[in-house]
């Protein structure tokens, strides 16, 4: 419950669902519970009963399914979902609709500690027409005051963003508070989350561009259902782009994806879209920071790969969960996932003035933030005209930083033909791997109206020299399988660089944003494999490059 | 008065400001050369910290928590 949550954040040993001692081994700052809208708490009246519900005729039924057989509680959460794809609210309860949501901010609310943790309310708005993922988490800059003034929306209201921007116009104007929305899981939308239209199947015209960018200033780009930066077939040249792809089908597995849907499924090809959008329209539609959330069910976001405990009760860690066979969501799907599929992913870093709801609000609408794969890799960035080398190990960095640039997520104008500099500091999670390479991912829009991407390393260890196709050598790999551990020998603890464009063109549009890539250490499943002395499956990694993304920079001639 | 209830005295005032704590006492305007604060982070204008956190997570209150969890 929200409760175990928030308490697990601030670093308290909870026991999980399945009986485990849990603990994380540094706290949290702050966390959001973002529950599911659609029938919110309804399981805990299945489990325990509730006049309102045993009222129900159908939730008498699920109520009796729910403690039946195995295959009779599958058959309730079965109809769940295919009730949720429908659009048709198998089960009202108004009464209880009012009561979690009044749980779920109360428990923020008990929990939220200015300048020490930050309790956020929030909830997920779940909708996903056709089983494609247009998911949305809802975060509320406000306390019970304002937010229990409303109900959570929920898809049986609306499947349609557009309805939901506008649910977050309505709460501004009538509480006088601040709201926003973050899309997730842009990998299983099935080419609908960023798409060249609405859900009505109209263009994006202007008005569309700019409710969007308005309520949606930033994009959850890592979780445990993959990562939705870029894909090996849309990125050829990035060979750091194959990483734990979820990219089989859409949410519910309903569709197979197609090579055409990818570009509107994934962030980079999005923010580069939304360049050709703005000089279009005027307003870009995919103007978006980049951050991290874990989407884990089980109330415990625990995404270090080697204290992962799980995604959902059903997979916390067991000699047994790396053989949990494929699941299908619906008896529809035509494809299916494992939990061993899952990625021990991925959580945010916030540039905020202080430890508040109000100060973390703030920075996600100017985008001051990140995302990382789970490690806490530190990485911080300003663009601007004038830096210079050695800029970045300037004692006054930060205010160096704001004073003669715009930190991630800002807008860098003027610059009278010189190219942009961007000055780096990246440091390795104090508790973690070495850093192979820090990297600046550039796209762009050129005079013909043709979109460019590119890969710039900007700083790497270990003295190595690009080769003659002016790609680095791999940083080397330490990794010791069959013991799940690896080295610091190779990869650096910090590197800080300013890196200026070598092929900027003051008349096209175009953003920046720095990753940072650790040296190879263990995946999740290869701790467990050396845990419970079990065999690693082949059919993922037994190491992966964890890594951290920031918020772009954008750039736009004067006067476009 | 002798030196012991000055001494006394003394150590008393301390304690009453001690247990006042900081807050207690009124700010007073910056008397430093550039009129700036000497508590610099009096002055607050930029974030000097990264705060860690997940602004994505489920719990008991969801309907879906299990293995047909969508998302």
């Amino acid at each position: 419950m929200p409760e175990d949550a928030f308490r697990f954040a601030r670093g308290e040993e909870v026991v999980s669902t399945t009986g485990l001692p849990s603990k994380l081994a540094r706290p949290y700052d702050f966390l959001v519970v973002t529950d599911h809208s659609d029938y919110m708490g309804l399981l805990q009246v299945l489990r325990d009963g509730s006049p309102e519900l045993q009222a129900d005729p159908t939730g008498k039924r699920w109520y009796d399914a729910f403690h039946g057989t195995g295959e009779q509680s599958a058959t309730v959460f079965r109809e769940f979902v295919e009730s949720t794809l429908a659009n048709k609210q198998a089960v009202k309860l108004p009464g209880l609709a009012k009561s979690s949501w009044e749980l779920a901010v109360r428990s923020a609310e008990k929990y939220n500690e200015p300048g020490r943790f930050t309790a956020i309310i929030g909830f997920e708005w779940s909708s996903h027409p056709g089983g494609d993922n247009l998911h949305r988490n809802v975060i509320f800059r406000d306390g019970p005051d304002k937010a229990l003034q409303v109900l959570p929306l929920t898809t049986f209201e609306s499947s349609d963003p557009e309805h939901l921007w506008q649910y977050l116009a309505d709460y501004e104007k009538k509480t006088g508070g601040h709201i926003l929305a973050i899309p997730h899981n842009s990998d299983l939308s099935g080419g609908e989350m960023f798409a060249d239209k609405t859900l009505g199947g109209k263009p994006i015209d202007k008005a569309y561009a700019e409710q969007r960018a308005k309520w949606e200033p930033v994009a959850e780009i890592t979780q445990n259902k993959g990562d939705s930066e870029t894909l090996p077939i849309l990125s050829p040249d990035d060979e750091f782009a194959n990483f734990e792809r979820w990219d089989k089908a859409n949410i519910l597995g309903t569709k197979l994806d197609t090579p055409e849907q990818q570009p509107f499924n994934y962030l980079r090809p999005t923010l580069t879209r939304g360049l050709k959008y703005e000089a279009q329209l005027g307003v870009n539609p995919f103007k978006l920071g980049l951050l991290g959330g874990s989407d884990i069910h089980n109330a415990l976001s625990a995404v270090a790969a080697d204290n992962f405990l799980g995604t959902t009760p059903g997979n916390e860690p067991s000699a047994s969960r790396l053989k949990i066979p494929p699941h299908k969501v619906t008896k529809d799907s035509v494809a299916a996932t494992s939990p061993l599929e899952s990625a021990s992913s991925g959580m945010s870093g916030i540039w905020a003035k202080e430890n508040t709801r109000e100060a973390i609000f703030d920075a996600l609408k100017r985008k001051e933030v990140y995302a990382t794969t789970g490690t806490r890799i530190t990485v911080r960035i300003f663009a601007g005209w004038d830096f210079k080398s050695g800029d970045a190990d300037r004692s006054d960095f930060a205010a160096y930083g704001y004073a003669h640039g715009v930190p991630m997520g800002g807008d860098l104008t003027g610059g009278k033909g010189k190219a942009p500099a961007i000055v780096i500091q990246a440091a390795k999670d104090p508790d973690g791997a070495n850093l192979d390479r820090v990297q600046v991912i550039k796209g762009w829009v050129d005079a013909k109206g043709d979109t460019h991407e590119k890969v710039f390393d900007a700083a790497w260890s270990d003295g190595r020299k690009p080769g003659a196709d002016g790609k680095l050598p791999p940083v080397g790999n330490t990794v010791d399988v069959p013991n799940a551990s690896y080295s610091n020998s190779i990869g650096a603890a910090v590197l800080n660089t300013t890196w200026t464009d070598p092929q900027f063109n003051p008349a096209e549009r175009a953003y920046y944003y720095v990753r940072v890539i650790e040296i190879p250490t263990p995946r999740w499943s290869t701790y467990d494999a050396k845990r419970f002395g079990v065999e690693l499956p082949t059919s993922v990694p037994a190491a992966v490059t964890q890594r951290a993304y920031s918020s772009p920079v954008w750039y736009a001639p004067s006067g476009a | 008065m002798n030196k012991g209830v000055k001494f006394a005295l003394l150590l008393t005032a301390m304690s009453v400001a001690a247990i006042q704590g900081a807050d207690a006492i009124a700010a007073k305007a910056a008397n430093t050369k550039d009129g700036k604060p000497y508590s610099a982070p009096t002055d607050k204008t930029v974030p000097l910290r990264v705060l860690w956190g997940d602004l994505h997570l489920h719990t008991g209150n969801s309907s879906m928590p299990a293995s047909t969890a969508p998302g």
